[in-house]
């Protein structure tokens, strides 16, 4: 990261790149629905990323700083876009080209639509902490809040996908073992 | 609540432990779709629009650090400011408005440019400022307009000034606005700015434009401060973010 802050390194640049966009790639589709917008999002995170690399404080953790450009990326896109963002994680509307089909049982889909009924504040420590793998100090720095304001958001989220869930009778079917 | 990436349900209670555990299941299942996309492609085109490409001018100065590019803004704005007050001439009164009241509106000035300034280059890594943001532009866009209608300014004098101080005095300030207006632009890292950065830019533009204003005349006409001095940030804010927004829409168009 150093060599590629101070001199633009290909190398490393395609290093970061190869380690980071997958998870964007995942991130952005899960927010957008659409693999061309997910994807036109990455390129203007790494735009981003490579025009900010200067900034970039030596020893401190590159996961969170590169994430808290997606995030805000994905702020940008969903405020030009003026609509709320959404998470259309729906296999109907959100089809994963390398999916097994049998993926998207009635339990994903009842939680992909619980998701979906989260304030965004709270969707997006979700999608960070529970599908990204960060850590919630990185979570906070990623979203530019504290550490505990994240934990009451993240705290809150699990709540209500846990209401959500416990009355939908997608979610009985499954406790039961039914498979429709 | 830990810190580390659930590898135990997270949403479990007694009753729901299944559907916990199928949510863990669909993500594991998910990011390991993920992990399988490649990417490579879309390296190649971001690799084209940065690491493979020749930098320009426009390219070393948005990929300086934050600070610099800050610190170039700020000396624009008070260099083109101080540079058109030798220009076009000091006012020759600047004695009676009294230290205190000369030293209050340049702090302000300033103070309102560089915070203008700097939230317009706020990188994107920074936590986004949301609401903060226009409340910013109002201060700075109102700023002008309140320094030239406060009474202090303007002690105990009223008047009207010709038409064509309107135009020396608005042709003056644009020629101080504009440019750091573009610089800005320049220096901003986004493919295309958002409002807020645009009003900002041209609000802390407008601040220098109305600190050249100060310096250069001597008007006390509220009708001529406000045209010609206080409305310039807001004018060209307004007529910046209709040219960015008409380029990045024919822009759009011709892309597809």
């Amino acid at each position: 990261m150093k060599a590629y802050a101070r001199g633009g390194d290909r190398g490393a640049f395609e290093l970061l790149f190869q380690r980071y966009a997958p998870r964007l790639l995942g991130l952005f589709r899960r927010s957008t629905g659409s693999d061309a917008l997910a994807q036109d999002l990455v390129q203007q995170t790494f735009l981003h990323v490579h025009r900010a690399r200067r900034d970039f404080r030596q020893g401190k953790p590159v996961r969170p700083w590169v994430f808290a450009i997606a995030m805000n990326v994905r702020r940008e896109h969903f405020r030009r876009a003026k609509r709320r963002p959404e998470t259309p994680l729906d296999g109907a509307r959100h089809p994963e080209p390398s999916q097994a089909p049998d993926a998207s049982t009635p339990t994903e889909r009842v939680v992909r639509r619980a998701l979906q009924q989260l304030p965004e504040a709270q969707r997006e420590v979700v999608l960070l902490h529970y599908y990204e793998g960060l850590s919630m100090q990185e979570v906070a720095q990623a979203v530019g809040a504290s550490r505990s304001a994240v934990k009451v958001r993240a705290h809150r989220a699990y709540k209500v996908l846990r209401e959500i869930l416990d009355g939908t009778p997608d979610g009985d079917a499954h406790r039961k073992g039914e498979t429709p | 609540m830990s810190d580390r990436r659930p590898t135990e349900p997270r949403l479990s209670s007694t009753s729901t432990d299944d559907r916990s555990e199928a949510l863990d299941a669909m993500i594991r299942a998910d990011r390991d779709t993920i992990d399988q996309v490649s990417t490579a492609h879309l390296f190649d085109a971001v690799a084209r629009e940065t690491v493979d490409r020749e930098a320009g001018v426009r390219d070393r100065l948005r990929e300086l650090a934050t600070p610099a590019r800050i610190g170039i803004a700020v000396v624009a704005a008070i260099g083109f400011g101080a540079g058109m007050v030798s220009v076009f001439g000091m006012r020759q009164d600047l004695d009676t408005l009294g230290f205190i009241w000369l030293s209050t509106v340049h702090l302000l000035v300033i103070a309102g440019s560089v915070l203008g300034l700097s939230l317009a280059l706020r990188p994107t890594h920074r936590p986004p400022l949301n609401g903060l943001s226009w409340m910013a532009v109002g201060f700075i866009l109102a700023l002008p307009i309140a320094l030239s209608l406060v009474p202090g300014i303007v002690p105990g004098m009223s008047g009207t000034v010709p038409s064509m101080a309107h135009l020396m005095c608005g042709s003056g300030g644009l020629l101080v606005a504009l440019p750091v207006t573009v610089l800005v632009l320049l220096l901003d890292r986004s493919r295309e700015p958002s409002a807020w950065r645009v009003m900002l830019a041209a609000g802390a533009a407008g601040l220098s434009a109305f600190g050249f204003g100060y310096w250069h005349c001597p008007s006390v006409d509220p009708t001529h401060l406000l045209v010609a001095h206080a409305g310039l940030g807001t004018g060209l804010g307004l007529v910046t973010l209709l040219v960015v927004r008409t380029v990045s829409f024919i822009r759009r168009r011709i892309g597809g």
